[in-house]
């Protein structure tokens, strides 16, 4: 894609920017399934040269980050056939590789310097990424253009953080034609001044509507970030920033019908492009049928039977917007709309109670030869594994039998990080080879610790999250590239003690040291003593007192 | 209750007070390591005898003249004069072929007598690198008159930083310059910012790196011993102004002109939406610097000054922050940029581009030196009381090509020396002041703070 994008550059006929400018590139891909949702997907990159001032540029430089990934996601809904970046699990997931001798820090010391630094710059609690949940993962992430013997890699994901207008308002503001709206055309009539909550003056950003995004099914926003040194003191720093969101136009609207433009989606049109971009922005839209519909809009798309999508390209200055109707407009959610991936990966707990539990990890390989594939697994101190239980087993696909494993299938490899209680997590690295058509099964079994009264979450019966599994992929040939799949997201229900219990015990005790301390301290201090029958006049209700004869009267 | 038994219980109650009050004293104590009360308290008095040891060397161009008598009587006058507040002179004499280097603290005077210039009277020049030479008509044998002139020119350079170390040191009370200078750090950022008000009408981009190494990094090295900075710049775009700049119809053929009166520029930076925020990385206060051009709207947009005048070099400098210079865009034609789609040839329009090269930012340069000197707080050292004493006298200065002569300098490094010392005993005392009158507080052990 790149050596594409440099071709389209150098066929130009324009003023070109000097070296030490930045340049930036973004892309808007709207695929409607034939369930009826769009996936929007945005995608941002920028390049930031040596001396700019750019936030990311500066953490980056400042931590001797070699790439990062972070992710900030909501929802389970992810079309992996409509996202070009993949589906991410819930919750914050964040790796980053780093030089091992950069300044004088270690790896471990910038690692928790860098999740404060961006726990500010994104406004989200990543301070809560700490070595307690942070690992090193040694062969989930080999990716071809670190070298891993002069950075380390560390990975760390909160399944519980959730994302609103609060991270996408910095992560917007990173974007270069991003400020708020302020018309320049209405600047004689002050107050027509229009105002929106977060957006930009141009470009696919502008697009941006905080109650569609965070109203969606899925949504993602993800920042990577590489830098690339030519030599010691030449360095550009690549940023990719990508938001999908998976928008549902049947659910939205009251005709629950498939048709959908952008101002229904977002509620807006889109500025016009950025002047910033080279290369002419693009809007890729692919739709689940070939025909039967029709494009509304003042501006007609183009095919490209490359992508295999309609494309609009964006003018400058000129707002934009587009639409589609389709004659039959009925969803079609049947089966078609599953996705038909090669290989999945599900999760499951297994087990019943509060005391010990199992993990069942299925992955299914729906392609004829045998793949290999890395799974790992970050489980949290209090999940006590017992690894002899680990067991494999391996169906046909369809027929359900049992496969023994023979040849190179055998291969396995196991790397275990065994978990030190509040020290550090539980990291398994299972590299297996799945042969074709299969389905391959893992399972073992575990106890819940009893942790401390303190350390539970406030609603302490809802339980603790686990990250998700990673599985990696490997090539399988020279042309492929390795990808990454994240598995669901597990909610481990810890056994709770009675939180009422130190209120009982303190009522109790004071209560039982009051009667004590009372009756003690009537029976010393008080002289009892007993009262002359004489001068005692019973009244009608004292029913104690004997009748007595006073002085022989009655 | 017999009497006997009330004596004993009573006296058992006492006894368990009298041992166990003690105890409980001791055990609820709050820690409070001890502190060297004494000693801050005895900073502040200690101040004001802060003396800077200074070192001037006269030559005499000529070769006549006694350059020994001249120097010691100079030492004696000098230190008369200053009676042992803040400078003490060491001056010694050097043989008139010798080349002294310029170094801080050394201050070489060269006389040469016997010279009368057009009106009969002598000169002062006062060179960039800590040289002053004071051209006499007096004879070379006269050392009492010569003393007498070198006396008024060397004391008058130092005078005016006499005044200013005896108002840091005794009151509080600030004026101008020193709510304009920003506080002193070693390292600074130092951010240039060129914001694009309507890229999409023009497309501005600036060479700033050449700018910054034709024109700023030459001061930024002469201050290298007293700073660090960290040079960094940044394009924003759709930066539009918070406020509303006046429509004049001034100008040949009554073209719109754009004005900025005085009470419009404290709103001019509008930070809600544009981030100064410096970096995330380091703590290096931030000066920004900014480059602003307006958009074809609004251009060509001045600042009027007080009197009703466009200022000439349509800037201005905003306290402890930094400095803004507005530059004008020309008018552009739109553009538009052809390129290859397979075998067609597709047209669209781009915003027509304009770049400010080295040379256009020279101006915009030259303001933000003097911006940064303000900033700073760099004074210039001047002649004004010898203009006093030595009437008729002529005086010239040489003006720095980096921005800052040698003696500025030093009087910086002096003044922030100054400065610093008067910040550290004034916090140190404040502490010690809310420390004691905090007596329940707990104060960690400081023994490895003591020993460093």
């Amino acid at each position: 894609m790149r050596r594409l994008v440099a071709i389209i550059i150098a066929a130009w006929v324009s003023i070109s920017a000097s070296a030490a400018q930045s340049t930036q590139h973004e892309t808007l891909h709207l695929h409607q399934r034939p369930s009826g949702r769009v996936t929007a997907h945005f995608a941002f990159a920028q390049s930031v040269a040596q001396s700019q001032a750019h936030a990311l540029d500066d953490i980056a430089r400042g931590f001797g980050i070699d790439e990062m990934a972070l992710s900030f996601t909501q929802g389970t809904r992810c079309d992996s056939i409509a996202t070009k970046v993949g589906c991410r699990p819930p919750g914050v997931v964040l790796w980053a590789w780093m030089r091992n001798n950069h300044s004088l820090s270690s790896v471990d010391t910038r690692w928790s310097a860098l999740t404060n630094a961006l726990a500010g710059t994104f406004c989200a609690s990543l301070n809560f990424i700490t070595p307690e949940n942070s690992a090193e993962p040694q062969s989930s992430f080999t990716h071809s253009s670190v070298n891993s013997s002069l950075s380390s890699l560390r990975y760390a994901s909160l399944p519980r953080e959730i994302t609103c207008t609060e991270n996408l308002t910095p992560w917007s503001k990173l974007l270069p034609c991003s400020t708020k709206v302020n018309h320049l055309a209405h600047i004689k009539d002050r107050k027509m001044k229009p105002y929106c909550i977060l957006g930009s003056k141009a470009g696919i950003a502008s697009l941006f509507n905080a109650y569609a995004i965070y109203d969606a099914d899925y949504h993602s926003m993800s920042v990577e970030v590489s830098r690339k040194c030519t030599s010691d003191t030449e360095c550009t720093t690549e940023i990719r920033q990508d938001l999908v969101v998976a928008l549902d136009p049947v659910r939205k609207g009251y005709q629950r019908n498939m048709d959908w433009s952008l101002q229904f989606l977002f509620g807006k049109e889109v500025a016009g492009s950025c002047p910033l971009n080279e290369i002419e922005t693009n809007i890729l839209v692919t739709l689940p049928k070939a025909e039967g519909f029709e494009f509304e809009g003042k501006v007609k798309p183009v095919y490209n039977d490359e992508k295999n999508a309609w494309v609009y390209s964006l003018e400058l200055a000129k707002q934009f917007s587009m639409g589609v109707k389709y004659s039959d407009s009925k969803p079609d959610l049947s089966e078609k709309s599953k996705s038909t991936e090669l290989i999945q990966i599900h999760r499951h707990l297994t087990g019943y109670g509060r005391e010990r539990g199992g993990i069942k990890i299925r992955i299914s390989n729906r392609d004829t030869k045998p793949r290999t594939v890395t799974l790992l697994e970050v489980l949290p101190w209090f999940i006590k594994l017992y690894m002899h239980t680990l067991q494999r087993t391996t169906y046909h696909i369809t027929s359900q039998e049992v496969l023994s494993l023979s040849g190179e299938v055998v291969n396995q490899t196991l790397k275990y990080q065994p978990a030190i209680p509040r020290i550090r997590p539980s990291v398994i690295e299972l590299t297996a080879t799945l042969p074709g058509e299969s389905i391959t099964v893992f399972t073992f079994q575990f106890d819940r610790a009893f942790i401390k009264y303190t350390e539970h979450p406030p609603d302490a019966n809802r339980g603790f999250d686990t990250g998700a599994a990673i599985l990696t992929v490997h090539p399988a040939s020279r042309t492929e590239k390795e990808y990454r799949l994240f598995s669901d997201v597990l909610l481990i229900a810890l056994p709770t003690p009675d939180f009422s219990m130190p209120y009982n015990v303190i009522t109790m005790s004071c209560t039982i040291v009051a009667l004590y301390f009372g009756t003690v301290f009537n029976l010393i201090v008080k002289k009892l003593e007993g009262l002359d029958d004489s001068q005692l006049k019973k009244k009608w209700w004292m029913f104690w007192v004997k009748e007595r004869s006073v002085l022989g009267k009655k | 209750m017999s009497s006997l038994i009330r004596i004993q219980t009573v006296s058992i109650l006492l006894i368990l007070v009298a041992l166990f009050v003690p105890v409980w004293w001791s055990t609820t104590q709050v820690h409070r390591a001890v502190l060297p009360t004494d000693q801050i308290r005895a900073l502040a008095a200690a101040e004001a005898k802060n003396v800077f040891h200074t070192r001037v060397a006269v030559r005499f161009v000529s070769g006549k003249g006694q350059p020994k008598a001249v120097a010691e009587s100079l030492q004696t006058h000098l230190n008369n004069l200053f009676g042992g507040a803040s400078f003490h002179f060491a001056v010694r004499a050097d043989a008139s072929t010798e080349e002294t280097q310029s170094t801080s603290g050394l201050y070489q005077l060269r006389i040469d007598c016997g010279v009368k210039n057009i009106q009969g009277e002598g000169s002062v020049k006062l060179f960039e690198d800590r040289v002053v030479s004071l051209q006499t008509p007096v004879e070379c044998a006269d050392t009492e008159s010569i003393v007498a002139q070198a006396v008024a020119v060397v004391g008058g350079l130092f005078l005016d930083e006499r005044a200013d170390f005896a108002r840091i040191s005794g009151s509080s009370s600030h004026n101008n310059d020193d709510i304009r200078k920003v506080k002193f750090a070693p390292e600074y950022q130092l951010i240039f910012n060129l914001m694009n008000a309507d890229p999409v009408n023009l497309l501005v981009s600036w060479d700033i790196q050449a700018a910054i190494k034709d024109y700023f990094q030459n001061f930024v090295d002469a201050v290298e011993k007293l700073y660090d900075f960290k040079i960094k710049s940044q394009t924003k775009y759709f930066t539009s102004l918070p406020i509303d700049p006046e429509v004049i119809n001034a100008g040949k053929d009554g073209e719109m002109v754009y004005c900025l009166r005085p009470h419009h520029l404290p709103h001019f930076i509008n930070s809600a939406e544009w981030s100064f925020g410096g970096s995330v990385v380091s703590t290096a206060p931030p000066l920004n610097f900014v480059v602003y051009v307006p958009p074809h709207a609004q251009s060509p947009l001045y600042i009027m000054g007080h009197d009703h005048g466009f200022l000439k070099t349509n800037s201005f400098l905003i306290p402890q922050w930094g400095g803004i210079s507005i530059v004008n865009p020309p008018k552009m034609a739109p553009a538009v940029a052809i390129h290859e789609n397979g075998t067609t040839l597709a047209i669209r329009n781009v915003p027509p581009k304009w770049t400010l090269s080295s040379s256009d930012l020279s101006d915009p340069m030259h303001i933000f030196i003097y911006q940064m000197r303000e900033i700073l707080g760099v004074k210039t050292v001047g002649l004004g009381s010898t203009e006093q004493l030595l009437p008729g006298f002529q005086f010239n200065y040489e003006s720095s090509s980096v921005g800052i002569t040698k003696w500025e300098l030093d009087r910086l490094a002096r003044l922030t020396t100054i400065q610093n010392i008067r910040n550290a005993v004034n916090t140190l005392n404040s502490l010690i002041t809310l420390i004691e009158s905090m007596e329940d507080m707990i104060l960690g052990s400081t023994e490895h703070l003591l020993s460093s």
